[in-house]
C-alpha cells in the first residue's frame, strides 16, 4: 500500500459515514478495554439509547444497529472475555424483538469484521473476503463512494448548518407503527393474537432470550431485561393488549429469572421531547440520563 | 486423534503432554473422552486442556474418568487470576502459562513497570526473568517462546535467585486482569 493509499485510508477511517458504513462496527477492532462493568445490546434501540460517557460504571454500547438476539448473543459470545466478573449485561428488548427479521446480505457484512466465522449467520466465504477486503483499505475497494461521502461530510462541517426541522412526534410515531413495524411483519391489528407463525418465532426467539440468560449466569456475569423509554406519542399506540401479547408473554416463556426485568416504557422521567430524535430513539441528552438512571437502578 | 502421526514426526514413543487447545463449547466433553483414551492407551505421559475456568472443570467431572493434569492459560502479575490458581492447586491441576511475556508489551499502570525495574536491578536480572521467576515461585510452568538463543538462555536463567515473600505479595498486587489474548476471540462461548 503506498503511502497516499494510506493517509487516504486513515483520513476515511476517521469519518462519520465510514463508521455509519460499519454499522459502529469499528469500536469492536481497536478493543483494548478490559474490564468492562457494564455493556449493553440489541437493535437500534440499544444503539440510541445508551451512553456510558461520564457514567460511573466503565460501560461500552454492544449494540450495532439493526441486529437480533441471535446476534446479540452472538456478540456476548465473541466479547465476553473483556467484561469484569458481575458484569452488568443489558439485553435491550424492542416491542418487536420476539419476531424473526428479514436480513441482507448487506447488512450482514459488518459481522465478518469483528466475529469468529463460526458465530457468524449464513456465512459465506466470499463476503468474508469482500468485508476483510474493505476494512483492509477502504479506499482501493471502494474509491467512488469514499470521495464523495467524505467530501459530502467535509462539506456539511464547513457550510453553515441548517437547523433540523422539529420532530412531529405524533405524526412519526404512526409512521413508525405503520410503516415500520405493521407492514415488515405484515401484522394487520396489533391487538390481534400473534399469527401461528409468529408464535413459532415468538418460542424460538425465547430460547435464545433463555440461552443468553443461562450463559451469562454460568460466567458470573449479572443479566438484565430493559425495555427502554420511547416517546408519549409512540407509547400510547402500543395498547395493553399488544403489549401483553409480544412482549410480556415473550419474556415469560424465556424464563430469565434471575435477572431482572426493567419497563422504562412508560416511565415518566423520560417523556421530554427534548430527549428524543424521534419517538422510538433518544439522542444523546436523553441516552445519558437515561443510562444513568438504569445504572443507579441497578447498583442501588 | 492424529497422536501417532505426532510420534512419528517427533520420532518419539511417547509424549509428556497433550492438550486440548479450547474447551471447544459444542465438543468439550467430546473431545476429552477421546483424550482420556489416548492416555489410557499410554502414548501420552499427561493429558489437560487450556484455557479453561473452574466451569469447565465441573462440567468435565460429572461425565469424565480422568481430571485435566494441566490447564494452560495466560497468567501474569497484572492478571494473576488467584480463584482459578487456587482451584487448580486444591484439583492438583498444575498449571500451565502461555504468552508468560507478553503482559510486558501491555500498556498497563506504571508502577508494575516501576517495580520490574527496581526488581531487575536488585538482582541483576532482565524484567523477564523477574516475572518468570514470579510464575515458577507461583508453582506454575511458564512456557515462553523466543526466536533468539540468547533470550532462550536467558529465560531459562532464572533458578539462581529467590524473590522474597514480600516482592511475590507486591507483584501480585500488581492484578488489573489484563490480558494479551482475550480468549472469547478465539473460542467464542467458551
Ligand atoms: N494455549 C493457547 O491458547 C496459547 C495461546 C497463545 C500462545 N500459546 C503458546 O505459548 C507459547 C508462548 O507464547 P507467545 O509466543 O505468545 O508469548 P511469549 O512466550 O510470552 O513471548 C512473547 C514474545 O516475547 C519475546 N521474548 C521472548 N523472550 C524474551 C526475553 N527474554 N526478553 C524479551 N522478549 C522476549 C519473543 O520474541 P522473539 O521471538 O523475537 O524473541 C516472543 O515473541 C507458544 O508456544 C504459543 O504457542 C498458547
Amino acid at each position: 500500500m503506498n503511502l497516499i493509499n494510506r493517509a487516504l485510508n486513515k483520513i476515511i477511517r476517521g469519518t462519520e459515514w465510514y463508521d455509519r458504513y460499519w454499522d459502529s462496527v469499528p469500536k469492536f477492532w481497536s478493543l483494548r478495554t478490559f474490564d468492562i462493568e457494564i455493556v449493553n445490546l440489541g437493535s437500534n434501540a440499544g444503539k440510541y439509547d445508551f451512553c456510558y460517557e461520564g457514567c460511573k460504571l466503565t460501560g461500552m454500547n454492544w449494540s450495532t444497529g439493526r441486529q437480533s438476539l441471535v446476534h446479540d448473543f452472538n456478540i456476548l459470545k465473541n466479547y465476553f472475555s473483556y467484561l469484569k466478573e458481575g458484569a452488568f449485561v443489558v439485553i435491550t428488548i424492542s416491542p418487536f424483538s420476539c419476531i424473526k427479521a428479514k436480513y441482507t446480505t448487506r447488512s450482514n457484512l459488518k459481522y465478518y469484521t469483528f466475529l469468529h466465522p463460526a458465530t457468524i449467520i449464513g456465512f459465506d466465504e466470499q463476503e468474508r473476503i469482500k468485508a476483510l477486503t474493505i476494512k483492509a483499505n477502504p479506499f482501493k475497494a471502494m474509491p467512488g463512494l469514499c470521495i464523495k461521502r467524505t467530501l459530502k461530510e467535509y462539506a456539511r462541517q464547513i457550510l453553515p448548518r441548517r437547523k433540523p426541522a422539529k420532530c412531529d412526534f405524533q405524526k412519526e410515531a404512526r409512521t413508525i407503527v405503520d410503516n415500520w413495524w405493521m407492514r415488515q411483519f405484515g401484522i394487520t391489528d396489533l391487538d390481534a393474537p400473534l399469527s401461528a407463525n409468529h408464535s413459532q418465532d415468538q418460542s424460538d426467539r425465547a430460547k435464545t432470550l433463555h440461552g443468553m440468560v443461562e450463559f451469562c449466569v454460568e460466567r458470573g456475569l449479572r443479566p438484565v431485561i430493559v425495555i427502554p423509554p420511547v416517546h408519549p406519542e409512540l407509547s400510547h399506540l402500543l395498547s395493553g393488549t399488544f403489549r401483553e401479547n409480544y412482549i410480556y408473554t415473550f419474556i415469560r416463556k424465556a424464563e430469565t429469572a434471575p435477572a431482572p426485568f426493567i419497563d422504562y416504557m412508560d416511565d415518566t422521567r423520560f417523556q421530554k421531547d427534548e430527549y428524543f430524535q424521534n419517538p422510538y430513539f433518544m439522542n444523546k441528552q436523553g441516552a445519558t440520563a437515561f443510562t444513568n438512571q438504569l445504572i443507579i437502578d441497578l447498583t442501588k | 486423534m492424529k497422536v501417532e502421526n505426532s510420534l512419528r514426526q517427533l520420532q518419539t514413543d511417547y509424549l509428556d503432554a497433550l492438550l486440548m487447545h479450547w474447551p471447544y463449547p459444542d465438543f468439550f466433553q467430546e473431545i476429552w473422552h477421546e483424550m482420556e483414551a489416548v492416555y489410557n492407551e499410554g502414548l501420552v505421559r499427561s493429558i489437560g486442556v487450556c484455557n479453561c475456568r473452574q466451569r469447565h472443570f465441573e462440567k468435565l467431572r460429572q461425565t469424565c474418568a480422568i481430571l485435566p493434569m494441566i490447564n494452560q492459560f495466560e497468567t501474569s502479575p497484572i492478571n494473576s487470576k488467584p480463584e482459578l490458581a487456587e482451584y487448580c492447586r486444591q484439583n492438583d491441576i498444575q498449571v500451565m502459562i502461555y504468552s508468560p511475556l507478553m503482559n510486558l508489551r501491555l500498556q498497563s499502570r506504571p508502577q508494575y513497570h516501576d517495580l520490574l525495574q527496581h526488581l531487575a536491578g536488585k538482582y541483576s536480572k532482565t524484567k523477564a526473568q523477574i516475572v518468570l521467576r514470579f510464575d515458577v515461585q507461583r508453582g506454575m510452568i511458564p512456557i515462553p517462546k523466543s526466536t533468539h538463543r540468547e533470550r532462550l538462555e536467558s529465560n531459562i536463567g532464572i533458578f539462581d535467585f529467590t524473590l522474597s515473600e514480600e516482592e511475590m505479595r507486591q507483584l501480585l498486587a500488581c492484578n488489573e486482569n489484563r490480558q494479551y489474548m482475550p480468549e472469547s476471540r478465539s473460542c467464542p462461548g467458551l
